[in-house]
């Protein structure tokens, strides 16, 4: 069904490619990450990768740069004509591929110059020579155009600057292929328009540049051709020229949008919940506010949708409503059902009936070394115990019943949920909060980093609790699941609510111009 | 989706039996060692109650710090705090030095003393975010230094006091069969019938032949125990508060809320919050255990001692960590267990007295319990969770084994 075009022979300005994978297979537990996929980049191009979250290409990436070890897929390197084997990033690095991050991977506490020269210090007898670092650090800047003091920490920069920090501490190291990872998700404009500049001219210096976006328009401005993931498989790859608008979309989701956001309408009831006047002060400065002015209103059977950019406090909207705020709350009321309730501590809001299944199921929504039952049981373990002391049996039933219907795949409830792949792990994190049915359930990214048949399975299970009344916020990512599961949706920028969509006026666009 | 998930995690159950089961081996091992070392009186009775008797104060410890290590924290001062609760009870009881106290009101003053001071250590690591390792170590010098002024003139225990039978005396041997199968008939009772119960419910159970064949093990052994101590004198006292103890907490940290609170805690703190956990109140109740416990060593200790002196349970904080450790919890927090910890602290009791047998030098005593204690836990990591480069040099040899 996939239909592969590896262009070498047919590019006449081009020379040979300077990378090429090929036939790569990669399995995590329970999912075929990587389906032979194969892909190569020519020297002195920038190769677009897009595709849905979960389409493979953070995968591939990471093979590319050995974080994956070259026995723990199948499938070849071959890196200017010679088959290579990667081990670790080391052996990557030294091969001359750089990789920036979507996740940035500075060291906040140290300065601008010591970050570009990490692990690479300019030394003698193990004395670092801070000043001609400086000195060299700034010469590298300067040669970017960017306006930067190298003595900065990097904790004093935006952002936008650090992520154009990362990209000079790659050049450092002379790599030849330069690989970006959503690199534009928290620039600005003027931010995203430098960058692409930048990149432009290094391509024309002979640089090749595999760049990952979601952003359409960001792909056709900048690239020389563009592979499309999907499902961990090649879908095609083409000269950038060759595709459009919509034969690239149709490509990255390769079915109608109706089949993968099966909507029911629910009867949208009287205001369940509401939210008045949150202000919530940056944990680390003093005079900045995360959240400013934020209230709405939720109905009964509602799912309303929190769109915007990375940082734009979505996320600690919804953690702050839950009772854990990210900085000190300033002030702020909320309603469930017309009765003001505390939002001190989670455990307030979770006996208001509230639920918040949180971004980072690893690191705040699971805890790894205990089993399934036990995590799903934590919530209202209360239910369980008497006199303190947890009947098991009450609640192994209790929790098998929800392993069933929520259809988690493994041997039984017993299983630790660090095994589990993250769909799994994702239906128990659910599981935990679906224990007792919530009358606000808070979704934060709910389907981040699963495959696309879990998150169907997602997206009905959200729509049977619509139907029962229960009222839905939902922070996400990736618009077409805004799109496809929202009756309402919130745009925030800079810790504000700047716009309110509806009905028809939901659309991709729509949301972006509020966003950024 | 594909089914090979289906199977990850089905071996973890075996995994974790194979680690308990590795200790055990190790313990028959040394055991054998050290009887072919010592001669016959290594297996007598007075050996296997001299055993039991020396590892009473520390185990109780350790079975503490295993609680408060699962739930992300460490207790440095334990060692220190032993030592004040002796100095306290020892200092009430003493008619010359101090009050003249009975025993029974002296020992729960300084369980109480033990168990605030805990509770207090506890309240600065939840509430003002202090690390428990600074705490802890503040207490280690703080606990110290009070019991050095408490027990100025090291007081003595008067020898009418009930107090010093729990570190002198024996259970009748009559006793002692009664209290051995009385345990043996109610864990038979107890896992028959949660395995009956479980049936009835249509829960997924161990097969009755496991179950049955536990019951027959761990009976035999109480048995055996109780038959080489009684060849002696008898059960001693404070191995059987030691065992109380221990089931004690057992039963908190598998089947009370509270126990599986301080897993999650120490598993993922952050998520245990989000989940409605209130960690704070937690932190301060384990560290209230652990100084309870610390009360209960400490009369002990006192007991053994017939008083209390300035240096008592030096270095048994560090015993306690180690015996935890071994036993496999994890210093990361979210994994350990009470059976573990004791197993852990059986060979430690077993190192230390095995030497002392042989008569080996201080120094290489010391030499030699350390290193059975790095060696025990880096054995355990490196077939549990090995390094990159220990993952790449069997590789390697797997590949150079195959081409042969």
């Amino acid at each position: 069904m996939a239909e592969t075009i590896i262009i070498n022979s047919c590019e006449k300005n081009m020379t040979e490619p300077i990378l090429i994978m090929q036939d790569i297979v990669k399995d995590f537990p329970g999912v075929r990450a990587l389906d032979k996929v194969s892909f190569d980049v020519l020297k002195g191009e920038i190769h677009a990768l897009v595709g849905e979250n979960g389409a493979g290409k953070s995968t591939l990436m990471k093979i590319l740069s050995g974080v994956y070890p070259h026995h723990s897929f199948s499938g070849s390197l071959t890196l200017n004509g010679k088959k290579v084997e990667f081990n670790s990033t080391k052996d990557s690095e030294k091969a001359g591929i750089a990789i920036i991050h979507q996740e940035l991977t500075l060291a906040n506490n140290l300065s601008v110059a010591e970050n570009i020269f990490l692990g690479d210090e300019i030394c003698k007898f193990g004395f670092v020579n801070y000043s001609l670092m400086v000195s060299e650090a700034q010469k590298l800047i300067d040669n970017l155009q960017l306006d930067i003091d190298v003595r900065m920490e990097i904790a004093e920069l935006g952002i936008g600057k650090q992520q154009l920090v990362e990209i000079a501490k790659a050049l450092k190291k002379e790599s030849s292929i330069l690989v970006l990872d959503e690199p534009t998700a928290a620039l600005t404009e003027n931010e995203t328009a430098h960058l692409l500049k930048l990149l432009k001219e290094l391509s024309a210096k002979g640089k090749s540049i595999i760049y990952i976006s979601h952003k359409i328009e960001e792909v056709f401005e900048i690239s020389n051709r563009i592979t499309v993931l999907r499902d961990g498989q090649t879908v095609k790859t083409d000269l950038s020229s060759n595709w459009n608008r919509q034969s690239l979309i149709n490509a990255m989701v390769g079915r109608e949008l109706s089949d993968m956001f099966p909507k029911v309408q629910s009867e949208i009831g009287e205001v369940l919940f509401e939210v008045e006047n949150i202000n919530v002060k940056h944990p680390q400065i003093e005079s900045k506010n995360i959240l400013s002015d934020i209230s709405f209103k939720l109905r009964k059977g509602e799912t309303l949708g929190i769109a915007g950019l990375i940082g734009s406090g979505r996320t600690e909207l919804l953690s702050t409503i839950f009772g854990a705020p990210p900085g000190l709350r300033t002030s702020g009321k909320i309603k469930l059902e017309g009765e003001e309730i505390n939002f001190q501590t989670p455990r307030q809001t979770i006996s208001g009936g509230l639920a918040f299944v949180s971004e980072d199921r690893k690191n705040s929504g699971l805890v790894l070394g205990l089993n399934i039952k036990e995590n799903i049981s934590i919530v209202h373990l209360n239910d369980f115990c008497k006199f303190g002391f947890i009947n098991e049996n009450k609640e192994i039933l209790k929790c098998e019943k929800l392993f069933d219907q929520l259809d988690i795949r493994a041997s039984s409830i017993n299983v630790l949920v660090e095994t589990l792949s993250g769909g799994n792990q994702q239906k128990a994190v659910l599981g935990k909060w679906l224990i007792k049915q919530p009358k606000v359930l808070l979704l934060d990214e709910p389907t981040r980093g699963i495959d696309v048949g879990a998150k169907v399975e997602i997206y009905n299970l959200i729509n049977k609790l619509k139907l029962n009344g229960v009222g839905i916020i939902v922070v996400s990512s990736e618009l077409p699941e805004i799109i496809g599961i929202c009756d309402r949706v919130l745009v925030m920028k800079e810790g504000k609510i700047n716009a309110e969509l509806e009905g028809g006026s939901i659309t991709q666009e729509k949301i972006m111009e509020n966003a950024a | 989706m594909k089914n090979s998930n289906l199977l990850d995690g089905s071996k973890v159950p075996l995994k974790l039996n194979l680690r308990l089961l590795s200790m055990v081996i190790i313990l028959v091992v040394m055991w054998v060692f050290f009887r072919l070392q010592v001669g016959s009186f290594y297996f007598s009775g007075e050996s296997f109650a001299k055993l039991s008797r020396d590892m009473v104060s520390w185990t109780i410890l350790a079975a503490g710090a295993t609680l408060v290590i699962v739930s992300g924290n460490i207790d440095l001062s334990v060692g220190s705090l032993l030592a004040l609760c002796a100095a306290t009870a020892a200092i009430l009881i003493n008619p010359d030095y101090g009050l003249g106290l009975s025993a029974s009101i002296a020992v729960p003053i300084a369980i109480l003393v033990g168990t605030l001071l805990g509770a207090f250590q506890g309240f600065l690591t939840a509430y003002f975010k202090i690390p428990s390792f600074i705490v802890t170590l503040g207490g280690f010098f703080v606990f110290r230094g009070m019991t050095q002024k408490v027990s100025a003139f090291d007081p003595r225990v008067p020898d009418k006091s009930w107090i010093v039978r729990i570190g002198f005396d024996y259970v009748p041997q009559n006793i002692g069969w009664i209290i051995g199968i009385a345990a043996c008939i109610i864990m038979a009772v107890v896992l028959l019938w949660t395995s009956a119960k479980k049936k009835k419910l249509n829960i997924e159970t161990l097969p009755l032949w496991l179950t049955i064949s536990k019951i027959v093990i761990f009976s035999m052994i109480i048995l055996l125990f109780i038959l080489k101590v009684n060849q002696y004198k008898g059960l001693p006292y404070q191995t059987l508060v030691m065992f109380v103890v221990l089931v004690a907490l057992f039963i908190i940290s598998k089947n009370t809320r509270f126990g599986r609170y301080l897993y999650a805690i120490g598993g993922n703190m952050q998520a245990a919050r989000l989940s409605g956990i209130k960690v704070e109140r937690k932190i301060v109740g384990v560290f209230a255990l652990m100084g309870m416990l610390a009360g209960v060593a400490g009369v002990v200790w006192m007991a053994q001692n017939q008083g209390s002196t300035k240096n008592a349970g030096e270095f048994y904080e560090l015993y306690a960590i180690a015996a935890a450790v071994i036993g496999g919890t994890s210093l990361m927090g979210g994994r350990g267990t009470i059976f573990g910890t004791f197993l852990g602290g059986l060979v430690m009791a077993t190192v230390i007295q095995g030497m002392d047998y042989t008569s080996l030098d201080n120094w290489l005593q010391l030499v030699v319990r350390g290193s059975v204690l790095v060696l025990a836990v880096g054995i355990d990591i490196m077939t549990k969770n090995p390094p990159l480069w220990l993952q790449q040099f069997k590789y390697k040899l797997s590949r150079k084994n195959s081409k042969a």
